[in-house]
C-alpha cells in the first residue's frame, strides 16, 4: 500500500522542486532586470548629481573668515575645470578679501533640481534655492534666500562643480 | 601521510596499476609502491561492508534495547514467542527505517520547493515594488510636467489691470485643489491693487527642473522673474521668486495642485499654510 505512494513521492517531489527552482530563478531574474536597467542607473546618476550639487553649492556659500584656508581647500576639493582654476589663480587675493570681510556665512539648500543630465558626456546642471545667513563680526545675522545654478562635470573622483553662479533677475 | 594513503585505496580497488599511478603523484618515491599491494586486500572488504553491518547492528540493537528490560516484566510470554517477535520487530524496524530513508528525500525536496516558491514570491514582490523617480529618466513626461508648471505659473500670475478676471479664469483651469486656495491667497491683494495702480505684470519662468515624477504625481522647482509696470507713472520694477510646484495627473492632463514660495515673509507663508 505504502510502496505505491512511495514510488510516486520522489518523482513528484523532484518535479515540484524543479518547478519551484524555475519559478524562483525567473522571479529573481525579473527583479534583477527591473532594478538594474539603464533607466534605474540613470535615475541613480541623477540622484548622485543632485546630492553632489547640493553639497557643493552649500559648500561654496558657506564661509568662516577665521577659517578661510580650510574653506578654500574645501572649495578646491569639490570643484573642477574653470571653477577650480578660477579659485586657484586668485586664491591669495580672495583669501584676503574674505578674511577682511569678517563675516561668517552659513548656507543650506532649501530645494534643488537637476535640470539637465548627460550621463555619457558626464555633464549636468543643477538649480538650487539657498538660504544664507550672514553674520558680521559682533553683529546680527541676516538671512536671505537666493537662487543658484551650477554646472557639474564628472571626473575620476566623481561629480564636481565646474561652474557656479546666482541666477539673477533678467535671465542672467 | 596516513590519511593520504588510505583515501585513494577504496576507490580503485579492482585495478592495481591505477593505484600505483595515483600513488606516484602524492608520493613520488618508488619505495612506497609495494605498500598498496599489502594494504589493498585488507581495506577493500573492510570499507564497503562497514556500511551495511552498521545498519544491521543498529536495527538489531534497537529491539535489543527495549527487549531486554521488557523480558523481566513479562515472564510468561518469552516461552512461546521469543523468535517470531524478534523476527517481526526486525522486519517492522527494517521497514520503518526503509520508509524513513524512502521518505526523507521526497520530503526534503518538497520543503526545498516550498522555500524556493517563497523566495520566488519575495523576488516577484520586490520586482513589482521597483518604482523610482522618473524625473529626467522619462524625458517626455518630464518635459510635459515642466511645460505645464511653467504655463500655469506664467498664466496665473501675469495680469493686466484691465482684465484681471481673464488671469483668474486661466488660473482656475490650470490649478486644482489646494493650489486654488493658495492662489487666491496670493492673488487677493492684486484684485484691489491692480486697477488702482494700473498694473501690468509679466511673469516668466527662467529656469525649471522636475524634482520628482512618480506615477501621476510630480514636483518641480521654478525660478521666476517678474516685471511690474505701473502705468499710472510708467514706473517699472523687477522681482524674482523661487517656487516649488506640485502637479497631479487628472484625466490625462497635468494640473498644479500645490504651490510653495521660497523666501516669503511669515504672513504670507502662514496664509498659504492654511490651505488644505
Amino acid at each position: 500500500m505504502g510502496t505505491g505512494v512511495r514510488r510516486w513521492a520522489l518523482p513528484v517531489a523532484a518535479v515540484l522542486a524543479v518547478l519551484a527552482a524555475g519559478y524562483a530563478v525567473w522571479a529573481g531574474v525579473s527583479w534583477w532586470g527591473a532594478s538594474s536597467s539603464d533607466s534605474v542607473a540613470y535615475a541613480r546618476e541623477r540622484d548622485e548629481v543632485l546630492r553632489v550639487g547640493q553639497v557643493g553649492i552649500a559648500n561654496f556659500t558657506t564661509l568662516d573668515y577665521r577659517e578661510v584656508d580650510r574653506d578654500l581647500d574645501r572649495w578646491l576639493d569639490t570643484s573642477t575645470g574653470a571653477l577650480r582654476s578660477e579659485i586657484e589663480s586668485d586664491r591669495a587675493v580672495r583669501a584676503k578679501q574674505l578674511a577682511d570681510a569678517r563675516t561668517v556665512t552659513e548656507s543650506r539648500v532649501l530645494d534643488a533640481a537637476v535640470t539637465e543630465l548627460d550621463d555619457r558626456a558626464g555633464r549636468a546642471r543643477v538649480i538650487a534655492v539657498v538660504e544664507t545667513s550672514v553674520m558680521p563680526e559682533g553683529g546680527q545675522s541676516v538671512k536671505k534666500v537666493d537662487r543658484y545654478q551650477t554646472e557639474l562635470t564628472r571626473t575620476d573622483a566623481g561629480w564636481k562643480l565646474s561652474a557656479l553662479g546666482p541666477v539673477r533677475a533678467g535671465g542672467a | 601521510m596516513p590519511p593520504i594513503r588510505r583515501r585513494p585505496v577504496p576507490t580503485p580497488p579492482t585495478t592495481r596499476p591505477r593505484v600505483a599511478g595515483l600513488r606516484k603523484r602524492t608520493a613520488p618515491q618508488h619505495v612506497v609502491e609495494p605498500e598498496p599491494a599489502v594494504e589493498l586486500p585488507a581495506e577493500v572488504p573492510a570499507e564497503p561492508t562497514a556500511v551495511e553491518p552498521e545498519n544491521d547492528a543498529q536495527a538489531l540493537a534497537d529491539p535489543a534495547g527495549p527487549a531486554e528490560p521488557t523480558e523481566p516484566v513479562e515472564p510468561v510470554e518469552p516461552e512461546e514467542e521469543p523468535t517470531p517477535r524478534v523476527a517481526e520487530d526486525e522486519r517492522a524496524d527494517e521497514e520503518s527505517s526503509a520508509r524513513r530513508s524512502g521518505w526523507a528525500l521526497p520530503v526534503a525536496l518538497v520543503v526545498l520547493a516550498a522555500l524556493l516558491v517563497g523566495l520566488g514570491a519575495w523576488f516577484q514582490t520586490r520586482a513589482g515594488q521597483v518604482s523610482y523617480n522618473r524625473a529626467l529618466v522619462d524625458s517626455a513626461a518630464t518635459t510635459e510636467v515642466a511645460g505645464v508648471a511653467r504655463e500655469a505659473v506664467e498664466k496665473s500670475f501675469s495680469y493686466n489691470f484691465a482684465d484681471v478676471a481673464a488671469t483668474e479664469k486661466a488660473a482656475a483651469e490650470l490649478l486644482t485643489g489646494k493650489a486654488q486656495c493658495q492662489y487666491s491667497a496670493i492673488f487677493e491683494p492684486v484684485r484691489a491693487l491692480a486697477p488702482e495702480q494700473k498694473l501690468v505684470v509679466t511673469v516668466k519662468v527662467v529656469s525649471s527642473g522636475v524634482t520628482s515624477l512618480e506615477g501621476d504625481r510630480a514636483t518641480a522647482l521654478l525660478f521666476v522673474d517678474q516685471v511690474t509696470t505701473r502705468t499710472t507713472d510708467n514706473q517699472s520694477g523687477g522681482g524674482m521668486a523661487m517656487m516649488r510646484v506640485g502637479a497631479r495627473r487628472v484625466d490625462d492632463r497635468w494640473k498644479i495642485d500645490n504651490m510653495e514660495m521660497f523666501g516669503q515673509g511669515g504672513d504670507r507663508s502662514a496664509e498659504l499654510a492654511e490651505c488644505r
